[in-house]
């Protein structure tokens, strides 16, 4: 009688085998596309971006001698968490910088004496002077709360510095 | 019975070192393979970063050409680019200008053209506008192409944009 050769993996083991593998495949290609692509800032589980759409503000802004008054009035459903003035000039448009100045939904706020950018970065506003403002919300990336600017071009608000 | 030839210890290890060793080799082949497909691709994100904006100034006169570029609204980007090429052209013949941050200005300079001038490249959501003086030469059509920075090196990417002209 012959005896029965049992060496090797049984159907289950080697089952288990190739899941564990693919598994790890699948972790592997997840974490390298992952770090590939980046993560984007979101709001309201969307794309930040798409909140930009819904951002309707006016803002006003006077030069003083201490410094400019900003005012903005938010009229829309996203709340604001500041706004990116640049400066337009014969053919330019120059990126003067974040003013950090959260305003509510609905609400007015006004910020006095400005005399620099978030980062630090001195500016002066003259009167007459024509600029844009572009609106600035708050978003999540990840575990992270991260600003983001919606562009200027397409929600971009053009105002002339009052005196 | 005889038992001659590898016991399964032996086999095993031999076949370990083998994969290892195929591995080491392959992998020295294709890692910098991939890297460098990699870096062709690092362009991609560029396809549409500069654009012609329409300011009124792109156009020629008798020896000047002028043009504004806007650069897109994504500071993540502007990080890498060093600056852009540009290339002119009009029926049988072009000309390629180089545009470099903070490069001397020659014959290619800005147009609001402040002393000293050095070329400024549009950060993210800028616009710049510049003049080229293009000697008898009137080109008729521009296209621009993203310049950035790779691992220290520099590299040009394929067409953001091109725009038709006509004389001002």
């Amino acid at each position: 009688m012959l005896k029965e050769n049992k060496k090797g993996l049984s159907p289950v083991v080697a089952t288990m085998l190739l899941i564990a593998l693919a598994l790890l495949l699948a972790v592997i290609i997840f974490f390298w596309a992952k770090n590939f692509i980046g993560e984007k800032v979101q709001k309201f589980d969307n794309a930040i971006e798409l909140a930009c759409d819904k951002v309707v503000f006016d803002a006003e802004i006077i030069a003083d001698a201490a410094g400019a008054e900003i005012r903005i009035a938010n009229k829309g459903t996203v709340a604001l968490y500041g706004i990116e003035i640049q400066r337009i000039d014969t053919g330019s448009i120059e990126n003067i910088g974040f003013i950090q100045m959260p305003v509510a939904e609905g609400a007015t706020e006004v910020k006095k004496d400005v005399t620099e950018t978030a980062d630090g970065t001195e500016v002066i506003f003259e009167a007459e002077e024509n600029l844009k403002i572009a609106p600035v919300l708050l978003g999540t990336q990840g575990d992270l709360k991260k600003h983001y600017s919606c562009d200027g071009s397409k929600y971009g608000q053009e105002v002339i510095v009052k005196d | 019975m005889r038992k001659k030839g590898l016991s399964a210890v032996v086999a095993t290890i031999l076949i370990i070192l083998l994969t290892v060793s195929a591995v080491a080799v392959i992998a020295g082949y294709l890692i910098p393979y991939v890297n460098r497909s990699l870096d062709s691709t690092s362009c991609t994100k560029y396809r549409d970063y500069f654009s012609f904006y329409d300011s009124g100034y792109n156009c020629y006169t008798e020896n000047l050409q002028g043009f504004s570029i806007e650069a897109r609204a994504d500071k993540e980007l502007g990080k890498e680019i060093i600056g852009f090429n540009l290339l002119l052209s009009k029926e049988g013949s072009g000309e390629s200008v180089e545009a470099r941050a903070g490069a001397n200005c020659g014959d290619l300079k800005m147009y609001d053209n402040n002393l000293p001038c050095s070329i400024k490249i549009p950060s993210a959501g800028e616009v710049r506008s510049y003049l080229f003086d293009s000697g008898d030469v009137r080109y008729s059509r521009l296209r621009v192409l993203p310049v950035i920075i790779v691992k220290g090196k520099e590299m040009a990417c394929g067409v953001s944009d091109e725009i038709q002209v006509s004389k001002c």
